[in-house]
């Protein structure tokens, strides 16, 4: 499944109703019912008009309390670990390993040095810590790749789990606010951002909620 | 700007929203000179002289840290928010929220104190509805710390971490398997430690719940001997917890012959926990009692028993009192509406503390490390709830509502795990239903509860009494976050009776703790105006 739009909104609603309409149901292990589709792959073009609107409209819906902007923020790049998240994409971005910061050492030094280079991934995933048995907390976001495209810089970012309801409109918006940090650094514009997720789903206690959402114009 | 000065502000700029002692102060002040102070005055190795001479000089920095403190709180910088335990005072930064610049003598300091949003209970504070615990150290401090004395070495080790934990909570700790400590040490030793903690509860004014596991025993005489000194002692803010099944109790039935003997006599409570209702911990504070899931302790067993200090196990109270929540005519409506709103508010609260729980919790974090997550994943905030009464017109559907609201929560709660670990923050998020101890807070209104007075076996058989306890056993379920069931026993009576009655009780209600009570009671009711509440 491939959507392209203009606009972060858009493209969300656009993927919700192919999922809702499309998706296979599924059970998981969990037992939640679920519809899932495989490989989703959604660009928008213009992130930087409208990245924050589907965290309003889900803030809107007043049913839970959505993670505030800066706390999604903060937690993005903050480098030390918390005691009180199980990991964050921040720790693994900046200080993987406890050792490697990939943006700042890697990822800026690369760009600005080969801005034409294939090379610029940040990997989010430890397979040493997470692929184990017993691990409960993995973390959905793999990998952020930058590539530089006619002085623009576009970001993809692969998913292996998403949640596309509740959790896509928190992960662009991180991935947004990564691509605009490097791009400073870098001196060029922001690109398009494209999410490819391996298993794309929207869970069906929150039918009701998506129905509303795409009932809205 | 004078160094003292410097080194205090720097403090507050670290941690803003804490309310710190001045014994703290003195010790960020003076980092070397005072823990060579502390070493000295708690050396066996020390004479009287040094020990002395160690005192004096504490004396001393005291003072001098409290006059810079002084000139802080006249210059409107920061100000006293409480005075706790022998007159230890407690500042705090003076400004609510926001950017706080000291600027003296071309140094700068400058402070931020972040917000804490809670508008959405504000109106029923202002009434007087809902009531928060310690609303000074609210984030910055956690309610509630499980310490396993098996993980220590010595008791003077394992009275240093209790020591320590003293300033990361703001109410209560829970020592497990503490007969461990009672009969690897000499009881010299034990006893001292008993002493020393007696005082330092006081002083801090916080609760320590000494947790017997009756099925290690394998040394009565030291147990007794232990028991002797607690007696003698009689510690204020320490309470014996004597966690059991009832074939355990039975058969240690001569050690707690004794033990109703001394404490009926000395008017001490037992504690009894029945394990095979709840086999977590259970932890009496100041607040309420704590406790965890069952499934989450076998969890904790199986996987970081012996790898941390203990175990987190709450970090916020909020209490709703149920007498003026229906005196204002509220609906049923109204109560799941303020349930759900201080759900979120307590998720908000709970947001601020996650991200700066590097800076509120450093010194835990030291001490569990590499296993700090485990250390807080189970960690609750706590709902509890005050003077109700359940014969009352008003309140007739007050179970069922609070069992549906129970489900609301743990729905909303979920839901915002889902949301925050969809966002790339994975965390814990927990809120459980309690009863509350009259000591929360002054602003909790007047009750008018029956003691349960037991005269005889004969009375638990009463009806009155059996809907108490029956009432009791279905909170049980709702208070997921611990309740106790309290018996007040008069008349004459043989330590084999108070045992026969435990047995009881334990065999034929599913009720986690028994309390029994030995104090003379005044303007008892009968328990047809019962009032469900608890008291401490």
């Amino acid at each position: 499944m491939e959507i392209i739009k203009e606009k972060t909104e858009q493209a969300w609603k656009s993927a919700l109703k192919e999922i809702y309409e499309h998706g296979i149901e599924i059970k998981d292990a969990n037992n939640r019912t679920s519809r899932e589709a495989l490989n989703v792959m959604i660009t928008i073009t213009e992130p930087k008009y409208d990245i924050t609107k589907p965290i309003e409209t889900m803030n809107s819906l007043k049913k839970w309390v959505y993670p505030e902007l800066d706390e999604l923020e903060d937690v993005f790049f903050k480098k030390d670990a918390s005691s009180s998240y199980y990991y964050t994409y921040g720790t693994r971005l900046f200080k993987f390993a406890n050792s490697k910061n990939q943006i700042d050492d890697f990822i800026i030094p690369l760009l600005k040095k080969y801005p034409s280079t294939r090379r610029a991934l940040a990997a989010v995933y430890r397979p040493l810590v997470d692929s184990r048995l017993s691990s409960k907390e993995n973390p959905c976001l793999i990998s952020i790749y930058f590539k530089i495209i006619n002085n623009k810089l576009t970001v993809s970012a692969l998913l292996r789990s998403n949640d596309m309801f509740i959790g896509w409109p928190a992960n662009i918006y991180q991935v947004y606010l990564l691509q605009k940090y490097v791009s400073e650094k870098l001196g060029i514009e922001t690109g398009s951002i494209t999410t490819v997720s391996h298993s794309a789903h929207i869970f069906s206690e929150y039918e009701e909620e998506i129905r509303d959402v795409l009932s809205k114009r | 700007m004078n160094l003292i000065e410097q080194r205090i502000l720097n403090k507050f700029k670290k941690e803003p929203l804490r309310e710190i002692p001045t014994t703290e102060i003195v010790r960020e002040v003076y980092p070397e000179e005072y823990s060579r102070i502390i070493v000295a005055i708690n050396s066996q190795f020390s004479d009287k002289k040094a020990s002395n001479q160690a005192k004096r000089r504490k004396g001393q920095l005291h003072r001098k840290v409290l006059y810079h403190l002084n000139t802080l709180v006249n210059e409107g910088i920061i100000k006293v928010g409480s005075v706790k335990g022998k007159g230890e005072k407690y500042f705090t930064l003076a400004i609510e929220e926001g950017e706080l610049v000291v600027e003296k003598k071309h140094k700068q300091i400058v402070i931020n104190k972040p917000s804490i949003s809670t508008s959405l209970i504000d109106d029923y504070e202002a009434r007087g509805i809902v009531c928060k615990f310690d609303p000074e150290n609210w984030v910055s401090k956690l309610n509630c710390i499980l310490l396993e004395s098996t993980n220590q070495k010595g008791i003077n080790k394992f009275y240093e971490l209790v020591y320590n934990c003293f300033s990361e909570v703001n109410d209560c700790l829970g020592l497990n398997d503490f007969e461990f400590m009672i009969e690897n040490n000499s009881i010299e030793n034990t006893e001292e430690t008993l002493k020393k903690m007696n005082i330092d509860t006081m002083d801090y004014e916080r609760f320590v719940s000494l947790i017997i596991n009756v099925k290690n025993i394998t040394d009565n005489s030291k147990i007794l001997d232990f028991i002797n000194s607690f007696v003698k002692i009689k510690p204020k803010n320490i309470q014996l917890i004597f966690k059991a099944d009832s074939k355990e109790l039975k058969s240690c039935s001569e050690l707690f012959k004794s033990i109703s003997s001394e404490f009926s006599r000395e008017e001490i409570k037992i504690n009894i926990h029945n394990k095979k209702s709840h086999e977590a911990p259970i932890i009496i504070g100041k607040a309420g009692p704590y406790t965890i899931r069952e499934d989450q302790w076998q969890e904790y067993k199986e996987n970081t028993q012996g790898k941390t200090i203990g175990l987190a196990i709450a970090n916020t109270s909020i209490a709703i009192d149920i007498y003026k929540f229906y005196r204002e005519n509220l609906s049923n409506n109204d109560f799941r509406e303020l349930i759900m709103k201080i759900s979120k508010t307590l998720l908000k609260v709970s947001a601020n503390q996650r991200r700066r729980s590097n800076e509120f919790f450093k010194r835990i974090n030291e001490l569990n490390k590499p296993y700090i997550k485990r250390f807080f994943s189970y960690n609750k905030n706590y709902i509890r709830f005050w003077n109700y009464d359940l014969r009352d017109k008003k309140q007739e559907h007050l179970l069922e509502l609070l069992e549906s609201s129970k489900e609301d929560v743990m729905k909303f709660c979920s839901t915002e795990r889902t949301i925050y670990n969809s966002c790339g923050m994975p965390m814990n998020f927990d809120i459980v239903f309690s009863s509350v101890f009259n000591k929360f807070s002054k602003s909790l209104s007047k009750r008018e509860y029956v003691k349960t007075t037991i005269r005889n076996f004969k009375d638990y058989h009463e009806s009155e009494m059996s809907y108490y306890i029956n009432m009791k056993e279905r909170l049980a379920h709702v208070f997921e976050g611990g309740d106790r069931c309290r018996f007040f026993r008069k008349g004459k009576f043989l330590p084999e009776d108070i045992i026969k009655e435990m047995v009881f009780l334990m065999n034929t209600y599913e009720l986690a703790l028994i309390t029994y009570d030995f104090k003379e009671l005044k303007g008892e009711i009968k328990l047809t105006n019962f009032l469900g509440s608890e008291t401490e």
